[in-house]
């Protein structure tokens, strides 16, 4: 009989080692198919959501967009002609669906054509599947379909509805982000779009040689378009199919996913080893080399992972699709499944490396094998040891004895428990915390119980829509305790970046705050004293200054951050000119604020919904009225009785046109409870999976052992010892194992919780609280006190049913 | 009278086959005597030292232990019984391969909850002339001195009986003899009862009394 056979016949009767195999690798797989599905869905999301473009390029005049559109650097162009008006479907008011005329229809990525062709006529139009079912009607070229449109009048209210009827001349292949977001874009025909009244954007991408941020600025300046009109497309810019922060997480977690896998497979050879010491000294016995055996157990360890591989590659194939499913699910945003010939070969070469790594150690031990140990018969795991006799050799001495007789063994089987069980706390401290605060983080981003704000992408030009009449109207429903307004205007500054280039620090605003804020704001100020009083001066202000952690950062990234940074002090007199935005009426002013004291953001509730790089400046709402600034509100924070909550939400709702937000503390904290609790079960289920294999590692650890000992318990029986107490010596043996795997998961597993802990705060969580993983740990507690213990009295009945004389075998 | 049988049978199920291992032996051994029990290979003397030792259940028949029917109790009585009256010696000496020879030896004493008296065990050690072995492992040890720490282990209960099965059965001629001599002269000073189980002649001289066993039939001299 040739080696190889002998391994393939040794590889056949190791099924637990083979399904072990196939579990790590079906964890491996999966990762790795989830972790490139993450990573292609965002590419695909930002490619869907905003495109394949770099630049977008507003209020640009059709002369400027053909001087664009003729320059070499450019290598796509799309223009779009945006009515300023909304179209509701026409049994649905509450539903807003923005008309467009785009160039690049059926061209760019984001606006693919999976039937007929752009709209020529003024009464063709593409639709989206999902504004199809919003609409109707099938999603098919020729059907046909009404909405309301209503135009924006040159007084920034709306027109009347007016009936339209569309055919559709081509669909659009499915938008899943827009869809998921109930975001809806119809497109026409230009011929159309040309009859409103509309905006001219131009959405560019260069050629690969090109910069795109300089080109853009250099672009603009030579068509003569502001620099506020140039924006760029920061997801697209940004994102990147090998991003190393991402491929950097799945290598630690496959770096984890493969220890524990070989750590699995070693134990399971070890077994082995020991198992077929008699085996493997007869080997030498008759001849063969220690590289023979060595070889041998290398082949038995191949053909097992020849047979657990393709096992956990379909395995992880189902679970990681499993796994996505839930997760769009949970989080609701729509992935797709990506399985490439890639995820295979590394989920491949990552678990034949564990194995090659778990087999390496047991082969070398058995290639070491002395001859002699083929024909005795006790065991050769026993060596002298030097501890002390012991007088009176009680059961539970006996337990102790056996527990510290293969040091290797036990250590194997507890690491591979403890494993799964330290991963499981370091995660679930850091989730438990997570889910914890996730009230922390929704306070964060809105103060108070409910707040109305002004939507970001309001139709242009529009009036203020949360006016002091809707404030009062709000702050009369029954269960409201308190309304506060905060006004805002925004800024652009020209500001020196020290290189003589200016940088305009778009972004910027004043916050108008009742007295009570002020007074709350005040006692922030770290920068001296400052009164009321002091703030008489409408230009007076007090500055809100970035955490230190993100000045440094915007430093770093050498934007002449500093250089701006550095002006906002106490003292300091600072000239704006007022945002030419839609909703701010001072376009063109110029104002000059002085700064009379600092405040720290941080300290500070979110009072206004923008996330700005450059220090917020608050003032008295008196001083807007001063300024003649716009008076209209920008948000509206609402404390309301906890039992009326949703009723408010929803009466505020009812109040509130479509222009507006409103959001509840408690659904939006709800919310990110559920979607991390989603996550945070499906990490436990991949973590289950690796505690399987810890359990069945402890399974095969037992029987095996028992198997080896059953003469012991032969002979312990025959000198007295019954039944239910050799089940009582293994059922102790194992609560052994319980407290080692225990104590090693809480140490190790609470200090890995902390370190992530201290990871997820540094990396910008400043939301999270430690919170002590209770539940966590009973349950850690419930599970290694309840496997071992249950695994043993299995093992123990089993061992009942065998009698004393089949124990003690022919040697009687 | 410590042992006595009356119509001992135990029939094994081999597939469809009955083997009748041992049948109607009714044997009888006083306090204090020396009995072998010789026969080939697979006449049924380990059979018989099995259902006399309350390690294996009759098919038929009844086991007396110093008058007590021992095949009466359930598996936890009949634990406690080998654990006090009966002491065993098997072939391959059978030690506990992680206890040292001094634990090999106490062992069935912790088990039965009992104060180990550590001068007399240290002097059956020293009779055993395993006085300087006692922190020895098993596998450390050579055949002749592992079969004498299962004789101090069997002794040390001081049983009713000490059953022996092909004691000197993995030893060698000299070696044999040393162990059957101590194996005799321990039991004649702790005024024991030994039955050996045996396929030599030579081992069987060394007891008072041989039974003869062939086919499942026992038969005196």
């Amino acid at each position: 009989m040739k080696l190889s056979a002998l391994a393939w016949k040794n590889a056949r009767q190791s099924v637990s080692i083979i399904l072990m195999i196939a579990l790590a690798s079906m964890l491996i797989c999966s990762v790795i198919n989830l972790g490139i599905s993450a990573q292609r869905s965002l590419v695909d999301s930002i490619l869907e959501y905003t495109g394949d473009n770099q630049v977008r390029l507003e209020n640009i005049t059709e002369e400027q967009a053909a001087q664009v559109l003729a320059r070499q650097e450019v290598a796509l162009a799309d223009l779009h002609l945006a009515p300023r008006g909304l179209g509701n479907p026409a049994d649905d008011a509450e539903k807003n669906i923005g008309l467009l005329y785009s160039s690049g229809l059926g061209q760019v990525a984001n606006f693919t054509l999976t039937a007929g062709r752009a709209p020529e006529a003024v009464n063709e139009a593409v639709i989206p599947p999902h504004l199809a079912e919003l609409l109707g009607v099938e999603p098919i070229v020729g059907a046909e379909f009404e909405i309301f449109y209503r135009q924006q009048n040159s007084d920034r209210t709306l027109a009347e509805a007016v009936p339209m009827r569309f055919v559709v001349s081509g669909v659009l292949q499915e938008q899943r982000m827009y869809a998921a977001m109930s975001l809806y874009d119809m497109f026409i025909s230009k011929t159309l779009a040309k009859q409103f009244d509309f905006e001219r954007r131009l959405y560019l991408r260069f050629h690969t040689k090109y910069d795109p941020r300089s080109t853009a600025v250099r672009l603009a300046e030579d068509i003569g378009l502001a620099d506020k009109d140039v924006s760029f497309n920061e997801s697209y810019l940004t994102a990147d199919l090998n991003d190393m922060a991402a491929v950097g997480f799945i290598t630690v977690l496959l770096l984890i996913l493969g220890a524990a896998g070989a750590l699995v497979v070693y134990n399971a050879y070890n077994l082995s080893v020991v198992k077929k010491v008699h085996q493997y000294g007869l080997l030498t016995v008759i001849g063969a080399a220690k590289t023979q055996i060595y070889r041998c157990i290398y082949l038995e360890a191949l053909y097992c992972a020849g047979a657990g591989l393709p096992l956990g590659l379909l395995g992880g194939t189902l679970f990681g699709y499993a796994g996505l499913f839930a997760l769009n699910r949970v989080i609701n945003v729509p992935m797709r499944y990506v399985v490439t010939p890639a995820a295979y070969l590394i989920s491949a070469a990552v678990t034949l490396t564990m194995v090659w790594i778990g087999v390496t150690r047991p082969a070398r031990r058995a290639s070491r094998i002395a001859p002699v140990e083929a024909v005795r018969f006790s065991s050769p795991e026993e060596k002298a040891s030097g501890r002390k006799t012991i007088e009176n050799v009680t059961l539970n001495a006996l337990v102790k004895i056996n527990m510290s007789r293969s040091k290797r063994r036990l250590l194997g089987t507890v690491l591979s428990l403890a494993f799964s069980g330290i991963l499981f706390l370091g995660f679930s401290t850091v989730a438990f915390s997570m889910a914890d605060s996730a009230g922390n983080l929704v306070a964060q981003a809105m103060p108070g119980d409910i707040t109305v704000t002004v939507g970001q992408y309001g139709i242009g030009n529009k009036t203020d829509p949360l006016t002091h009449e809707l404030a009062s109207a709000i702050g009369g429903l029954n269960g409201v305790r308190n309304v506060s307004g905060f006004m805002a205007q925004g800024f652009v500054e020209y500001a020196d970046a020290g290189d003589g280039e200016k940088i305009a620090t778009i972004g910027q605003k004043a916050v108008g705050v009742e007295p009570e804020v002020m007074r709350n704001i005040l006692r922030h100020v770290y920068t001296g004293t400052v009164t009321l009083a002091d703030l008489d001066d409408p230009h007076n202000v007090i500055a809100a200054v970035p955490d230190e952690a993100t000045i440094a950062f915007y430093i770093r990234e050498g934007i002449g951050y500093d250089k701006i940074i550095e002006r906002y002090v106490v003292g300091a007199a600072l000239g704006f000119e007022l945002f030419d935005d839609s909703r701010y009426q001072a376009a063109g002013k110029t104002v000059s604020l002085n700064i009379i004291g600092l405040v720290r953001q941080d300290d500070i509730p979110p009072y206004v919904n923008t996330i700005s790089l450059f220090p917020m400046f608050y003032m008295p709402q008196k001083s807007f009225a001063a300024l003649g600034w716009d008076e209209a509100y920008e948000r509206l924070v609402l404390r309301v009785d906890d039992e009326r909550h949703e009723d408010i939400y929803a009466a505020v709702g009812q109040l509130c046109g479509f222009e507006l937000s409103v959001e509840s503390f408690k659904r939006m904290k709800d919310e990110l409870s559920r979607q991390l609790t989603g996550i945070i079960v499906i990490v436990l289920l991949m973590l289950a999976v690796i505690a399987l294999n810890g359990v069945l590692n402890l399974v095969g650890a037992t029987f095996m052992g028992i198997e080896q000992r059953k003469k012991e318990f032969g002979v312990l029986m025959a000198v007295g010892l019954s039944r239910k107490s050799v089940g009582r010596l293994l059922i102790r043996e194992g609560i052994w194992v319980s407290l080692l795997s225990a104590a090693l998961s809480v140490v190790f597993g609470l200090g890995l919780g902390l370190v992530l802990y201290h990871m997820v705060v540094y990396a910008g969580a400043d939301y999270l609280h430690f919170e002590f993983p209770v539940w966590p740990l009973l349950s850690l507690f419930g599970v290694l006190g309840f496997v071992p213990y249950a695994v043993t009295s299995w093992a123990a009945r089993k061992l009942r049913r065998s009698t004393i004389v089949e124990l003690l075998g022919r040697w009687v | 009278m410590i042992v006595k049988t009356k119509n001992l049978s135990k029939i094994y199920q081999s597939g469809e086959t009955e083997v009748h291992a041992l049948t109607d032996a009714s044997i009888s051994i006083e306090r204090g005597e020396a009995v072998a029990i010789i026969g080939s290979s697979g006449s049924g003397k380990s059979t018989l030292l099995h259902l006399l030792g309350g390690i294996d259940r009759p098919t038929k028949g009844k086991v007396f232990i110093e008058g007590e029917d021992i095949y009466k109790h359930n598996d936890e009585a009949l634990a406690l019984l080998r654990r006090r009256r009966i002491g065993f010696v098997f072939q391959m000496y059978n030690l506990m391969p992680q206890l040292n020879v001094y634990e090999n030896v106490v062992l069935p004493l912790g088990l039965d909850g009992r104060i180990v008296d550590k001068p007399r065990v240290v002097a059956l050690l020293e009779n055993l002339g395993l006085a300087d072995k006692h922190k020895s492992l098993p596998n450390q040890l050579s055949g002749g001195q592992q079969q004498r720490v299962a004789i101090a282990r069997a002794l040390v209960t001081q049983p009713a009986i000490v059953l022996a099965d092909e004691p000197t059965g993995n030893l060698d001629s000299k070696t044999s003899v040393e162990v059957l001599n101590l194996l005799r002269a321990s039991a004649s000073k702790l005024g024991q009862t030994i039955a050996i189980i045996t396929h030599d002649e030579k081992a069987a001289q060394f007891c008072d009394r041989i039974l003869r066993i062939e086919d499942g039939h026992i038969r005196e001299g």
